[in-house]
């Protein structure tokens, strides 16, 4: 039997099966999924790629973000790290471009994002000496009872964060792979961009107060450690390798490495799982997974929050991706059904936040009326 | 906006599962399972169509370049049967890794050509994508998975 809907929204079906038992089927239906996804590539291409060489604060060929109720990029924000390239909020963009085509490469999005890394991350952001991330391109004046998020020149160019360091990395990683199977990298070599991301990666392992905990997307570094042990980086992957065992150790003996920059944060779990899983340390796979299932409550038939983590009337964010990773790697082990279906529902939540036209929100929110951060 | 970091957890765990429900028999998340007589015929719909898992065998599939369309995997010639497209126009071969099967030879075939290939652990090839719209793979001997499906 297969169906199919007009139009996205939540639907209900009730299905009668097996002599009179009954199940009813709440959920939200959404377009091609592989349309949805080329749609958004294009969107960022097109409609968030900065082309003004002129910009005083050097964001040339940088993504900005994007405001769908007027329309249009914006290049100043309250919250000057939204409009200077850091951040989740900023380095969003180049992420999903990045690792969209390692799957469906366009010839123009990977030149767009090859621009992006060359003209901008490299330059501007990060320095290429120390490998160390600027906060932010954008700064501005600060003038008694200004908002927290004016942050003065001085303080955009601390690079602490250890929060911004596991994304770039990923970037890089990602044009490593595009350029190993398309050829499609013009600017680098692939082995140069696996390169950057050994050194970006040794650089977040010693900086900020966070280096030891968990990062949203960090687990990806165990990939580019593999490659550099497949390229015979033997040095590098040593030393990689030496601060990936560091970190795990402190994993190892915190009994609650779940903490976070923010009080409130399902940030590290996803790396906690795969790095004790790499290393193999069989209390904290457990514990790690027992706590995900925790977050993820007692499957509420709400589409919203099936699969996701509990975090007040916020849904189908990152952690819901991200920490399903380590819940489907346990169902292909155990085949424990609890696993796929907290974990495939909160993978698949996310994409309910792609638009047709391209736009792609960052969660979804029942309440937006009560929710003051449009994101 | 966040949705990148989201997506990014997306694209690394995107995959079609088919499982053995109680109450429903053989399903598939993330694509359609049709069955008739031996043959499972599974359309991936998870958006990437990079990644396959029959978890009753734990037989994994990965289509590292190129589209996997289908699978059939046939239970009376026990064999298994790929459609790999290319939407991109970029790839000119598909790259297929292969786990979960027995150790042993098997043989891979499209089109007029053939390869036999050393299971040991996984099972890695080439096929040129132009004529990877209908691959099969075949053990030499008669067992191709543990036990029965």
């Amino acid at each position: 039997m297969t169906l199919s809907f007009k139009g996205r929204g939540q639907k209900s079906l009730k299905f009668a099966y097996n002599g009179g038992r009954w199940t009813n089927v709440h959920f939200y239906s959404i377009e091609d999924l592989e349309s949805l996804i080329k749609a958004r590539a294009q969107f960022i291409t097109h409609r968030q790629f900065l082309d003004d060489p002129d910009d005083p604060f050097n964001r040339h060929h940088m993504f900005l973000p994007f405001d769908y109720q007027i329309e249009s990029t914006y290049s100043d924000s309250d919250s000057v790290w939204e409009v200077g390239r850091s951040d989740e909020y900023d380095f969003s963009e180049p992420v999903f471009l990045a690792e969209k085509n390692v799957y469906y490469p366009v010839k123009e999005e990977v030149e767009a994002l090859e621009a992006y890394v060359n003209d901008c991350l490299i330059k501007h952001i990060q320095n290429q000496e120390t490998f160390a991330l600027r906060a932010s391109l954008y700064w501005k004046q600060r003038y008694p009872s200004c908002p927290w998020g004016h942050w003065t020149e001085e303080r955009s160019k601390e690079s602490y964060r250890t929060y911004n360091y596991h994304h770039v990395v990923n970037v890089y990683h990602a044009f490593y792979k595009i350029g190993n199977r398309y050829r499609l990298t013009e600017q680098k070599k692939p082995l140069e961009y696996l390169k950057l991301a050994y050194k970006t990666s040794v650089k977040w392992f010693n900086t900020g107060p966070w280096r030891h905990v968990g990062v949203v997307c960090g687990s990806n570094v165990l990939n580019v450690l593999e490659d550099l042990k497949q390229e015979k980086l033997q040095q590098e992957y040593k030393a990689l390798l030496n601060e990936i065992q560091k970190c795990n150790q402190v994993f190892i003996e915190t009994p609650y490495p779940y903490s976070s920059e923010l009080f409130v944060d399902q940030a590290a779990h996803e790396q906690v799982y795969f790095f004790t899983r790499y290393f193999w340390n069989q209390e904290k796979i457990s514990k790690t997974l027992q706590v995900i299932t925790a977050l993820r409550g007692c499957n509420q038939p709400v589409w919203f929050s099936y699969g996701n983590d509990k975090r007040v009337d916020s849904a189908c964010w990152y952690t819901e991706s991200l920490n399903g990773m380590p819940l489907l790697k346990e169902f292909e082990e155990t085949g424990d059904m609890e696993m796929l279906i907290k974990g495939y529902a909160g993978v698949m939540s996310v994409t309910a936040n792609l638009l047709p036209d391209g736009m792609g929100f960052g969660r979804f929110v029942s309440t937006p009326e009560d929710f003051h951060m449009i994101l | 906006m966040d949705n990148g970091i989201g997506m990014y957890g997306f694209f690394k765990a995107a995959k079609a599962y088919i499982v053995n429900d109680k109450s429903f028999g053989l399903i598939g998340c993330g694509c359609l399972v049709q069955t008739s007589n031996n043959k499972v015929t599974v359309f991936l719909r998870d958006g990437l169509k990079k990644r396959i898992m029959f978890m009753d065998k734990k037989l994994d599939i990965e289509a590292i370049k190129g589209e996997i369309q289908s699978v059939i995997f046939d239970r009376g010639n026990l064999t298994l049967e790929l459609k790999v497209t290319d939407s991109t126009q970029l790839v000119n071969s598909a790259e297929i890794s292969v786990k979960g099967l027995d150790q042993g030879d098997y043989q891979i075939s499209y089109c007029k050509s053939r390869q036999i290939l050393t299971y040991s652990g996984g099972l890695t090839f080439n096929v040129p994508i132009k004529e990877a719209g209908r691959i099969k793979i075949k053990k030499k001997v008669k067992s191709f998975l543990k036990g029965d499906w």
